[in-house]
């Protein structure tokens, strides 16, 4: 477990504002941003590279934020895996084990049982430079696990993965965290792979952590127009409500909420209904402006009263200029209040 | 304009291509016109002497103990340059730099003026060691120039070793000095053998510095260079030319070595 506290910092280019996190033991977060969010950065303070000027980092309880990064017992694993290149795949695994001087039989046992777990014997001897990128990151988390860290920090592990390994290790992540019942937190920038990962997700952005939830949580109820666009809720507009609708324009949703005055009004793409008939509540007539198929379904562009972005099922019979019915269910439209 | 790019694409490397021949051809021209003064019977005459393998490992034994030093001196401040952020960095990198951009000529009389001082006056007086017109002095005027040209390469070396793996090492529990031992040095090796070299080199080819602070004496102080530079004054134009050739197969085989290592290091 790991709880950060207000933890602020300045490192010229970037800098962490009033850092509030919580990630319980067996737990794996994702931290999530754009690039030059901070997150990197939040990483390298929790791993002890730098000390903050403010506020706390503490491992199962016990405070590290003035340790040196070799007492902290939190697990790296950089970017590019970082594998020390003149050690072999067994004696990177057994790397932070020597350094902690266990006795040489235990180390056998530990590497040999973390080896057989990751499925690697295969490559027990060989140098770092012969591997692939699916076998590094298996070496790499190998190396982190194998000294039982309070939890292990994984930068952007991903990133140098093509597309089709990346959700097949995505996978294998999750898989190797489950059985060990390890505490992760992983950056990364791409939605996609955080919510295969993880089991919640933080929202960073300029230094701040601006939402922390499951992954239906942030979908659901975005806190601000900043998330809702990260998570792909590609409808978004401004609009006034009323407290039992929204108006975006001439447009009238009806959708119950708390809020009055300005609002930003978020439709996801995958929660508009085609329909055949107009008669119901919140269905507008539009007309196809354009379509596009994707692996498995298709992006319809509607121009109604305001332009809507509609996900189908891959099958339909829209051409370009039909004029379709939509539904905005009630429930699925995301009202926040506008702070600006 | 597809014409114009044609004509282009040809003259250009066939203009790189002579430059390089030419160095190339004047070097070669430069070495076979020293063994064709001396001719073969004369070469095998010099190189069976025993006074030129006196100065040939007097310039082997001399260079390997200055570099020696001076790796101890470069490795450790070569990796403070290139890891630690201190006040005054870059003063103190350029005051290590002083040697390199000085003349050594300057560094000659520099040291002339400070071991006539404490704590040289002293060592000289209480143990007898004396540090001047001697193998000491050749060692001194070695070192001190060739530390800092170790400093700076080392540093490049260092330079190109990411942080993260230090940052992963001590993540795993090993301290400061354990992940230089483990990791930092068997990574930059190539980079500290191929420096190494380099430095070997620069100490046997050193000249000035010997000439001001230690000066030439026969079978004491003639290093290679020194002594070409003694046979040349007294008209022994047999060993200097023979001597000559000895510098070219030690700088060749430098080169090669360099080439070898360095480049597998990026250093070279």
């Amino acid at each position: 477990m790991i709880e950060i506290s207000n933890l602020s910092s300045d490192l010229g280019e970037f800098h962490l504002r009033d850092i509030n996190l919580t990630v319980n033991q067996g737990e794996y977060l994702a931290v999530l941003g754009p690039t030059g969010a901070g997150k990197t950065v939040l990483i390298e303070y929790i791993v002890g590279i730098y000390k903050p000027e403010q506020g706390s980092i503490k491992v199962n309880g016990e405070e590290v934020t003035e340790l040196f990064m070799e007492e902290r017992n939190i697990g790296y694993v950089p970017q590019d895996y970082a594998l020390f290149p003149n050690l072999n795949v067994g004696r990177n695994i057994s790397y932070g084990l020597e350094a902690r001087r266990m006795p040489p039989e235990q180390i056998k046992d530990i590497v040999s049982d973390m080896i057989s777990r990751l499925k690697i014997d295969y490559i027990r001897h060989r140098m770092p430079l012969h591997l692939s990128g699916g076998e590094k990151q298996r070496v790499a988390l190998g190396r982190a696990l194998a000294t039982e860290p309070g939890v292990l920090l994984l930068d952007e592990p991903l990133s140098a993965l093509d597309e089709n390994l990346r959700t097949e290790m995505a996978r294998e992540l999750r898989r190797i965290q489950r059985s060990v019942n390890g505490t992760f937190i992983h950056v990364c920038h791409n939605f996609e792979e955080a919510s295969e990962v993880a089991d919640r997700i933080a929202i960073m952005n300029e230094g701040r952590i601006i939402q922390v939830g499951t992954l239906s949580e942030i979908m659901e109820v975005p806190a601000n127009e900043f998330v809702a666009r990260f998570v792909k809720t590609q409808n978004i507009f401004n609009g006034v409500s009323d407290g039992s609708c929204v108006r975006i324009g001439e447009t009238e949703i009806v959708k119950e909420n708390s809020h009055t005055g300005n609002v930003i009004v978020a439709i996801r793409p995958d929660n508009i209904e085609i329909v055949e008939n107009s008669g119901q509540e919140n269905v507008f007539t539009g007309v196809v402006e354009s379509k596009k198929l994707k692996p498995y379904f298709t992006e319809i562009f509607v121009k109604a009263d305001i332009p809507l972005l509609v996900l189908c099922k891959k099958e339909n019979s829209f051409k370009e200029g039909d004029k379709i019915n939509i539904r905005i269910p009630q429930e699925k439209v995301i009202v926040i209040k506008n702070s600006e | 304009m597809k014409l114009a790019v044609t004509t282009r694409g040809r003259w250009w490397p066939a203009l790189c291509g002579t430059i390089t021949v030419s160095i190339l051809a004047s070097y070669l021209l430069l070495i076979a016109s020293n063994w064709i003064y001396l001719g073969w019977s004369d070469t095998v005459y010099f190189f069976s002497k025993t006074r030129m393998w006196e100065r040939f490992w007097l310039t082997v034994w001399t260079s390997t103990v200055s570099t020696f030093f001076s790796l101890l001196i470069g490795i450790p401040a070569g990796y403070a340059l290139s890891r630690f952020r201190f006040p005054l960095r870059h003063f103190v990198a350029s005051v290590i730099d002083l040697p390199i951009v000085v003349s050594p000529a300057v560094v000659g009389a520099f040291l002339f003026g400070i071991t006539t001082r404490f704590p040289f006056d002293w060592i000289s007086e209480h143990y007898g060691l004396y540090i001047g017109r001697n193998v000491y002095g050749v060692l001194l005027v070695q070192f001190t120039v060739t530390a800092a040209f170790c400093a700076r390469l080392m540093k490049a070396s260092f330079d190109m070793i990411p942080v993260r793996f230090e940052s992963v090492s001590r993540s795993l529990g090993a301290s400061p000095l354990r992940t230089f031992f483990k990791v930092v040095l068997p990574m930059a090796k190539n980079g500290i053998i191929a420096s190494m070299i380099v430095v070997w080199a620069r100490a046997a080819a050193e000249w000035e510095g010997l000439m001001l602070f230690v000066g030439a004496t026969e079978g004491k102080t003639d290093i290679m260079p020194f002594a070409i530079y003694l046979d040349w004054n007294s008209g022994m134009m047999g060993w200097v030319t023979s001597m000559s050739i000895v510098c070219i197969l030690m700088a060749v085989s430098a080169i090669s070595a360099m080439r070898i290592i360095g480049g597998k290091s990026n250093v070279w």
